[in-house]
């Protein structure tokens, strides 16, 4: 019954939908491709005969492209190669960051091979008090290698992970209990990986070993056999369950089983030549040790920013540039207009003072004109004097007379006595005759302002005085 | 699978081709390249924006600035241009040339003209029965005017010669006071009359005083 839960369960879990990559197994030799488009898989190749080499990988997928129709961009890649090695290493109880130098450090000194190594970690169950890590190593140079191989059919490598941790996944789902220590392994294509993890899925430890149960299923127990004390001393508990996986398993372990005293148990999940590949793109990313860096993931994407940005940029140069090519161009013109602009100014400003001289000459002219010429006054006293002649009453004689100019007015004085000779003149008759003189002044034509005109002057003596203003 | 070594019993594709260019690999974090190539768009970018503000402010604002600049002092001077060209229509500008031209007839060139004058006037009067003494004052020297005048205050004295019947179509001395008049608006000259004051006997005019400003240029009065 659990173990047909662990099937159901484990089946159930299919390929995430919005997965679209070319999913690669190349354990050891054999290569096997799997097309998945948004989940579905829409084409297999299984290279016909054993391959090695990284450089062969460029043609291997361009192969796979063809044969499955793949149309994606992406490589996802699970590798079982020689050189490709597990260490058991104490780490100090530190951050992801910290634990990431102090591992850069400690997998270029302990790799196998020459050249610079790639490497990838997970955190495995502490032992003794001691931090560890399960650290996987590669050579960096055939890491390049394989990476190169992708792009040069046009395809970003995003994952490059061990054969151990599809294990993992496996052992982490056969419903072992909580607290026991299990042991998985697989035969990964001439190669036999175990993974040894608590039923709560926390890893030990991952190991290679040369050879398979398909070769010597004798010699294979006895490097279980050897396993299963280190496994006890180191973490002080026993590996309680152990299963086979693979190819050959259920054959050979009856022959294994006699060399072993622990109970060996095949793994109820199905092997299917693909199953590698297909199983790779049901691991989660953070779970898993992938030997190409989350920068590296990014690449095409920071590629593309990086050329939309170019793009930007240059569409930005050639904006700028043509903005100041723009702005050249109108100050030409600018310039140009300024020019005629400033000819014209210059040419009215010559105008404008030829103008202000002959208005000032003409202003000039016409204040001389009016001073002399329209400013000439008429002799008007002269003709006050003729005008007397009728103003003045026959029975009045005008004695003396004075006008004089006095601003814009004229001062007018009179003075006079009865005409004897006419009649015999009375006081009354003399007063109606000064006020009928004084009323012809006001009134004539030169509108004498005499104060009391009109009226009868009271006045004792033959005599008369008048004076006023005309305007 | 190995790396380098060749696995009889394993198929093999051909190594790479020689001379082909190795691809680039991807850095492991962000590195030089990229650093290179975010300070590239940074040398891009910074002087090309700093092209195209330094040309809008450096080169085309001050152009646009000078060219509005120089059409509002066009419209200015031309404004003035035409308010000059309005102020004298040619009409007026031919009468006050024409009259301008006439002013030298209205004044006396000096005190010798004016002298003169008024020895012809003595003798008109002479002629009208009245008896003339003419005193001509000092030159006073317009100031408001535009151009160099003086006013030469005179004074005649004129006094009537009682019975003489010297013209028949004048016989009262009031009537050929009043001639003087016609006398002073003959002669063109401008002489101000300022002030009068007559005199007059038992029937008639016996004496009359009369002030005059007559015009000159200054220069002949000094």
């Amino acid at each position: 019954m659990i173990k047909l839960a662990t099937m159901r369960r484990v089946e159930a879990e299919a390929i995430p939908a919005h997965t679209t990559t070319l999913s690669v197994s190349w354990l050891n030799n054999q290569f096997k491709a799997v097309a998945v488009h948004r989940g579905t898989v829409e084409g297999t190749y299984e290279h016909p005969v054993d391959v090695d080499g990284a450089n062969n990988f460029e043609a291997l997928i361009r192969e796979a492209v063809r044969q499955t129709g793949y149309h994606g961009q992406t490589v996802s890649l699970v590798l079982a190669h020689p050189r490709l090695a597990q260490q058991l290493v104490d780490v100090p109880p530190l951050k992801d960051a910290a634990v990431r130098r102090v591992l850069q450090r400690q997998a270029q000194q302990q790799k196998l091979f020459p050249g610079e190594a790639a490497w990838a970690y997970q955190r495995s169950l502490s032992a003794k008090g001691a931090q560890q890590v399960i650290l996987h190593l590669f050579p960096k140079g055939l890491q390049d290698q394989l990476v190169q191989g992708a792009q040069r059919n046009s395809l970003h490598l995003v994952s490059l992970v061990p054969p151990s941790a599809l294990i993992h996944r496996q052992l982490a789902r056969l419903g072992a209990e909580k607290g026991d220590l299990n042991l998985l392994a697989a035969e990964t294509g001439g190669s036999t990986t175990i993974v040894i993890a608590r039923g709560d899925g926390q890893i030990v430890l991952v190991r290679t070993l040369t050879g398979t149960w398909n070769d010597g299923p004798e010699r294979l127990a006895l490097d279980l056999n050897r396993t299963l004390p280190f496994i006890a001393q180191q973490f002080g508990s026993p590996v309680k369950n152990l299963w086979l996986f693979g190819p050959g398993a259920a054959e050979q372990r009856e022959a294994m089983q006699r060399t072993m005293q622990l109970g060996l148990h095949l793994s109820p999940v199905e092997h299917t030549p693909l199953y590698w590949a297909i199983e790779a793109l049901k691991l989660q990313p953070s779970e898993t040790p992938n030997f190409i860096t989350p920068v590296m993931q990014q690449a095409p994407q920071r590629r593309a920013f990086a050329k939309v940005t170019a793009v930007a940029a240059g569409f930005v140069l050639l904006a700028s540039l043509a903005t100041a090519a723009v702005c050249q161009f109108q100050a030409k013109q600018e310039a140009s207009r300024i020019d005629n602009l400033q000819k014209n100014a210059a040419r009215l400003k010559t105008s404008l003072d030829q103008l202000n001289g002959q208005t000032a000459d003409l202003a000039r002219e016409q204040q001389m004109v009016q001073l002399v010429i329209d400013g000439k006054e008429p002799p008007v006293p002269l003709w006050f004097l003729g005008y007397l002649g009728e103003a003045v009453p026959r029975d009045l004689v005008v004695t003396n007379l004075h006008v004089k100019r006095d601003g814009d007015v004229w001062q007018v004085q009179m003075a006079g006595v009865p005409q004897t000779t006419v009649q015999a003149v009375t006081l009354e008759s003399f007063s109606l005759s000064v006020a009928k003189l004084t009323a012809n002044l006001a009134n004539g034509p030169f509108h004498v302002s005499v104060p009391g005109a009109g009226k009868t002057p009271k006045t004792r003596e033959l005599r008369f005085l008048i004076e006023g203003v005309m305007r | 699978m190995s790396d380098d070594t060749t696995n009889p019993t394993a198929a093999t594709f051909p190594a790479r081709q020689t001379g082909q260019p190795a691809l680039p690999v991807p850095a492991k974090s962000i590195g030089t390249r990229d650093w290179i190539y975010r300070v590239g768009i940074f040398v891009v970018l910074v002087p090309s924006l700093a092209l195209a503000w330094w040309s809008y402010t450096n080169v085309l604002q001050p152009s646009l600035e000078q060219s509005r600049k120089l059409i509002s002092d066009v419209s200015r001077l031309e404004a003035d241009v035409d308010r000059l060209s309005r102020k004298f229509t040619p009409a007026e500008t031919e009468e006050i040339t024409n009259k301008y031209a006439q002013i030298p007839n209205h004044l006396f060139d000096n005190t010798a003209a004016l002298e003169l004058w008024l020895a012809d006037f003595k003798s008109q009067a002479n002629t009208l029965g009245l008896d003339v003494k003419a005193d001509v004052g000092k030159p006073t020297p317009q100031a408001t005017s535009p151009k160099k005048l003086a006013v030469i205050p005179s004074s005649l004295s004129i006094e009537a010669q009682p019975g003489t019947n010297v013209n028949s179509v004048v016989p009262f001395p009031c009537q050929r006071l009043l001639r003087v008049a016609q006398i002073f608006g003959a002669q063109g000259k401008r002489t101000d009359l300022t002030e009068l004051t007559v005199f007059c006997g038992t029937n008639s005019i016996s004496r009359a005083t009369i002030t005059l400003d007559c015009w000159a240029n200054e220069e002949g009065t000094q």
